[in-house]
């Protein structure tokens, strides 16, 4: 054996099942990487948000290394008035996505909701957890995210609002 | 849906230790975990794709230090992905360091900044 082979997965539903999400991720009002109910553009100063996405770093394939360092970034900027936030949480505490623990709206614009970071283009370490790869499925905590808009936003409404790309990255040994 | 497929490294570590005997990754039971750490004075990454191996001599009462620093870029617009992976091998002792950092295409980084990892 050896090295593994991991993936970005995303969890959802009231038990939780872990999915592909490299195959895109929408911020949305539903528990779905796919949905398009759409988080609606404040009509005036403030931010709304998203609800929330649990992803993960998880393997696939199992090896007989170690994953620490975990850490999350953006690939670019994003337009103005749109922010991605996320926090660390452990597997164990996963909550499914639902309009109650979707991140208050909050009345002024560029606001992070509470509990969160604000994404950026440099790497932020989220757990640095030593976890071996002999397990297939999560290493690691979660990197929770959500989306913001906030009444600076000028792109207006549509299905597929291009996102800066999310980066996931962790080092193996 | 797409499944990756399984990681293909350009370079699998090897240590030497200091009564010659080698560790190949391949070898290696735990990963890095299992390299007798105090006992090694040469990592090296060897190549498996025809590009130079790299090699960082461990002084003495040094750490060795090695990990793929792995990256999942998500489009979250298209189903576009993209991976990268840079290898590092070094060593670090109290307040010194070393660390050779090895991208794709065998370009490197040699850098003694404690913070670079």
């Amino acid at each position: 054996m050896g090295a593994a082979t991991c993936q970005a997965q995303i969890g959802t539903g009231a038990s939780v099942s872990w999915a592909n999400v490299e195959t895109g991720c929408t911020f949305n009002l539903a528990d779905s990487a796919t949905s398009t109910t759409p988080v609606a553009i404040p009509t005036a100063t403030g931010t709304n948000f998203s609800w929330l996405k649990n992803l993960v770093i998880a393997v696939t394939v199992t090896g007989t290394t170690a994953i620490t360092n975990r850490t999350v970034k953006m690939g670019s900027s994003p337009s103005t008035g749109l922010a991605l936030f996320w926090k660390d949480v452990a597997v164990a505490s996963y909550v499914q996505a639902a309009t109650g623990n979707r991140p208050t709206a909050s009345g002024s614009n560029g606001a992070t909701p509470a509990g969160y970071t604000a994404m950026t283009t440099s790497a932020v370490q989220y757990d640095n957890t030593s976890h071996v790869t002999s397990a297939s499925g999560p290493n690691g905590d979660m990197a929770v995210c959500v989306l913001g808009v906030d009444f600076t936003y000028v792109g207006g409404a549509g299905s597929a609002i291009a996102l800066p790309n999310i980066v996931l990255s962790y080092d193996e040994a | 849906m797409k499944i990756q497929n399984r990681v293909e490294d350009v370079y699998q570590w090897c240590v030497v230790y200091r009564n010659d005997v080698l560790l190949h990754e391949e070898d290696a039971t735990q990963g890095f975990a299992s390299v007798k750490q105090e006992q090694v004075k040469l990592l090296s990454l060897l190549s498996l794709a025809g590009v130079p191996s790299h090699h960082v001599a461990i002084p003495s009462c040094a750490t060795p230090v090695f990990f793929r620093r792995r990256s999942i870029e998500l489009n979250p617009n298209t189903n576009e992905e993209a991976y990268k992976t840079v290898h590092c091998i070094g060593w670090k002792r109290g307040d010194e360091a070393t660390y050779l950092f090895v991208f794709d295409g065998s370009s490197t980084l040699l850098t003694d900044n404690l913070q670079a990892v």
